[in-house]
């Protein structure tokens, strides 16, 4: 199932490695990512795959909260249909 | 590939513009909980509606936190009671508004709708003995919210309910007094009700609907805001057309959300209701749209104009998103909800009278209005007759949910607190229209019901 | 044959029904709020009885008390008018406390002020408003023992009027009170119990002895007993809640009963209730020492 990883921060080195490295622990496989610096504040968002993870949805979602939250990164973990289907008619 | 833009513009939409789901709304059919003994009647109800509701909220905040889109309000409604309760033998029908009551704080929602009666063409004795009761059935409960519907395009006016409509609100004002008269705020008088709607207070489970739906009201007065921002200056066109598309994107998420929660709880998809409905939170207001448009406070010439294009850009923008659109959808302007309309009423710009002309252009009516604690019973029912003239007339739905605040006059404020917000009393017109009420009868249906 | 047979009994009985249904069915007395506005007048039914409640004054030639001013001030309310103009609306007809409903039935009267109490027994054959006042219960101790306390009332038989039910409103306060008693309600005749009231009132000997009857004391509202019967030693205010009185309208009436309701309800936001209950002497535990 897709679903979409907001990482948003203050600009520091090695965020895209360490998110990258924590959701491959947690077998969930990244499917695309896109970032951006403005203004010292750090915002990437990657689209990932979560059902090579064994875990669900919210097991995850906590978990990556629980990583940013040591590291003062604003992690959030959505579905993406709601993008897909906001925007295409 | 990850368009970028498209999912900062949601995110923000969410976190600064406060798009939400504003219900998820569960209708349920107790038309097999009715019993010739009351008690069963109520045991029927609270077993129903706790059954089927046992999972609605957990379901809603799993969704709330896998979509990231916060869904504000869990709901229950049900079929009007008069029709349930008819089949007992019993005149206490404030014992059914308990059984409500106590199952939805059960179930753990925050309102449930349907202690209602349809009343167009006259009272049955079920319609009768739910009337009645109703000044004590919302001061005892809490959470239970009713409506009346005295007239449809189809039937007229029923003049003798409207004015019984007038002295059971300012009953109910006396009853809740001590809470600010909040009762009243939990309170419809409809006509032309609709049988889907899933916001309170006049949501009820219409007898044509299946056992039981999910139905989804959305919301983003904030959203719409921000999008008209970008176009200052340009024309009516460039307007209607920003709020479509705007109201597109709105419209989506609903629609995402409800088939989610429908699949989710095994229940079938209803409707999603495409109104703009505001908060009393600053940047979620229906009025400061209208003012965005170009006008200097809600209220002033050009209000009516500006409701009008609003409403049915927000429609049309509106359709496409949804497979069922039902519900009131359409621009809501509640006065105590709404935080520029509180602003414009209290700098005396936003009379009764110009609410009254909006009325005719967007989806509800009289909504959320704080009158004089002293204004006559017989005024409000002339207030209640004038909405109720323009919805029959027009084939739309109107309704009046207005607030007699015993013991202020105008000027003063009342206090409801959360959502219900803060309403400033309006003036109403002196001069009496106790003759005119006390006529009753029938004002018939208009030449437009004619349509076979 | 038998089939014939079947069906014609079937169809006399179902006639036989039809007939029961037409003639005990409801007929519809409930009175209008338009009629009344229509008519001009308001015809009230009293019981001139009591004095503070209602009562006829000699002197003046009026009929005077609690009951008789909020008579007017919904007459007031309900015409939108002035006292003076009230005075040529309001009618009062003198009603018997046996048949009070019969005069909401027949329409002789449109509303009955007098004391009816609000319990699901009358609400049944009449439609009531909201309570304008609620007495307390008050003791008359009737052996040399007088009882002046909760306590005291322990074991002993409390005499209280038949077709009230202040025996369970006295039982339901003693439950609240947490206190370990017990007491022995005895039902008395409301003729033989009316007469001792008024004879306590009088301080003539009563004709009968309810001692007889077994009773230690009598117990009902406060406001059956004047300041004469409260000023004595063998009076005790229970400070119970008493059954509040409701005014009566006939059954159906319900827009009526409304627009009472709105008039009682202004009153009490405006502590009218309140003034009035002290002018007329009614507040609970209002004794008077000499």
């Amino acid at each position: 199932m897709k679903a979409l990883v907001t990482v948003i921060g203050h600009d520091q080195i090695g965020i895209i490695g360490g998110v990258c490295t924590k959701l491959a622990e947690l077998d969930v496989n990244i499917l695309d990512i896109s970032q951006t610096v403005m203004q010292d504040c750090f915002t990437m968002m990657m689209i990932v795959d979560i059902s090579t993870s064994g875990k669900d949805m919210e097991t995850v979602s906590s978990l990556l909260k629980q990583y940013g939250d040591g590291r003062g990164l604003n992690i959030r973990l959505q579905r993406t249909d709601i993008f897909d289907a906001m925007h295409t008619v | 590939m990850i368009n970028i833009g498209n999912i900062i513009e949601t995110i923000q939409m969410i976190d600064r513009q406060h798009l939400d789901i504003r219900t998820v709304t569960m209708g349920i059919s107790l038309r097999d909980c009715a019993h010739s003994d009351a008690e069963k009647s109520c045991a029927r109800i609270y077993d129903k509606i706790t059954r089927k509701a046992e999972n609605l909220v957990k379901t809603a905040e799993c969704i709330e936190r896998e979509y990231g889109i916060p869904i504000v309000n869990k709901r229950i409604s049900v079929t009007p009671i008069s029709l349930v309760a008819e089949a007992s033998e019993t005149d206490d029908y404030v014992r059914f508004a308990t059984a409500m009551d106590k199952a939805a704080k059960t179930c753990g929602v925050d309102f449930i709708g349907g202690y209602s009666a349809l009343v167009q063409k006259g009272y049955t004795v079920g319609d009768r003995k739910l009337i009645a009761s109703l000044p004590e059935a919302l001061s005892v409960t809490d959470i239970v919210c009713g409506c009346v519907n005295v007239a449809s395009t189809r039937a007229g006016i029923d003049m003798d309910a409207v004015a019984e409509m007038g002295y059971t609100i300012k009953n109910i004002a006396l009853l809740s007094k001590d809470k600010g008269c909040s009762g009243c705020a939990k309170f419809v008088v409809f006509a032309n009700a609709v049988e889907d709607n899933p916001f309170m207070a006049g949501a009820f489970h219409g007898v044509g609907e299946p056992e039981c739906v999910i139905n989804v009201g959305v919301s983003g007065p904030g959203v719409v805001y921000h999008a008209l921002q970008s176009v200052k200056g340009e024309s009516f066109d460039v307007v209607a057309d920003t709020i479509k598309k705007t109201a597109f994107q709105i419209t989506r998420m609903g629609q995402i959300v409800a088939k989610e929660a429908s699949e989710r709880l095994g229940v079938q998809f209803g409707i999603v209701d495409l109104s703009l409905a505001p908060t009393p939170a600053v940047g979620d207001s229906v009025a400061r749209i209208l003012e965005e448009m170009g006008l200097e406070i809600c209220g002033t010439h050009g209000t009516t104009a500006a409701l009008a294009l609003l409403n049915d850009a927000v429609k049309k923008g509106g359709i496409m998103a949804s497979s069922h659109v039902g519900g009131l959808s359409g621009a809501f302007i509640p006065v105590s909800e709404d935080e520029g309309m509180i602003a414009a009423a209290k700098a005396g710009v936003l009379a009764l009278d110009k609410l009254e002309a909006m009325t005719c252009v967007c989806s509800v009516g009289l909504d959320m209005i704080a009158v004089p604690g002293d204004t006559p019973a017989e005024t409000i029912a002339a207030i209640i007759a004038d909405e109720a003239a323009i919805g029959v007339v027009n084939n739309k739905t109107t309704a009046v949910r207005i607030i007699p605040a015993i013991g202020k006059k105008v000027g003063d404020t009342v206090e409801f607190g959360g959502l219900l917000g803060t309403a400033p009393v309006i003036a109403v017109h002196p001069q009496s229209s106790a003759e005119f009420i006390h006529r009753g009868g029938r004002i018939p249906a208009p030449l437009q019901s004619l349509r076979n | 044959m038998k089939k014939k047979i079947l069906a014609f009994i079937l169809i006399i009985l179902t006639v036989l029904l039809s007939f029961c249904f037409l003639s005990c069915g409801k007929t519809d007395n409930s009175k209008s709020l338009s009629d009344i506005i229509k008519s001009d007048k308001l015809r009230v039914g009293i019981i001139p009885s009591l004095p503070g409640l209602c009562e006829y004054n000699e002197n003046s030639q009026k009929y005077e008390g609690y009951e008789i001013d909020i008579a007017f001030i919904i007459t007031q309310k309900i015409f939108g008018c002035t006292y003076d103009e009230a005075k040529k609306k309001l009618v009062f007809v003198i009603v018997e406390p046996e048949n009070r409903v019969n005069y909401l039935e027949n329409d002789k009267v449109d509303l009955i002020i007098a004391g009816f109490t609000a319990n699901e027994l009358n609400g049944k054959r009449v439609a009531l408003s909201t309570p304008y006042l609620t007495p307390s219960l008050g003791l008359v101790s009737l052996t040399e023992e007088k009882i002046k306390s909760l306590n005291a009332m322990n074991g002993k038989n409390i005499g209280t009027v038949e077709g009230m039910n202040t025996d369970s409103l006295v039982k339901t306060f003693i439950r609240e009170s947490g206190l370990d008693i017990t007491v022995n309600c005895v039902k008395i005749d409301q003729e033989m119990f009316n007469a001792y009231i008024v004879s306590l009132r009088t301080d003539i000997t009563p004709s009968e002895n309810l001692t007889e009857f077994g009773c230690d004391c009598l117990v009902t509202d406060n406001l059956r007993f004047t300041d004469y019967v409260k000023n004595k030693e063998d009076y005790f205010d229970m400070t119970a809640v008493g059954q509040s009185y409701a005014i009566a309208a006939a059954k159906g009436s319900d827009m009526l009963i409304q627009r009472i309701n709105i008039a009682l309800g202004e009153m009490e936001a405006n502590d009218e209730f309140e003034g009035l209950q002290i002018m007329w002497n009614l507040k609970s535990g209002a004794i008077k020492y000499d």
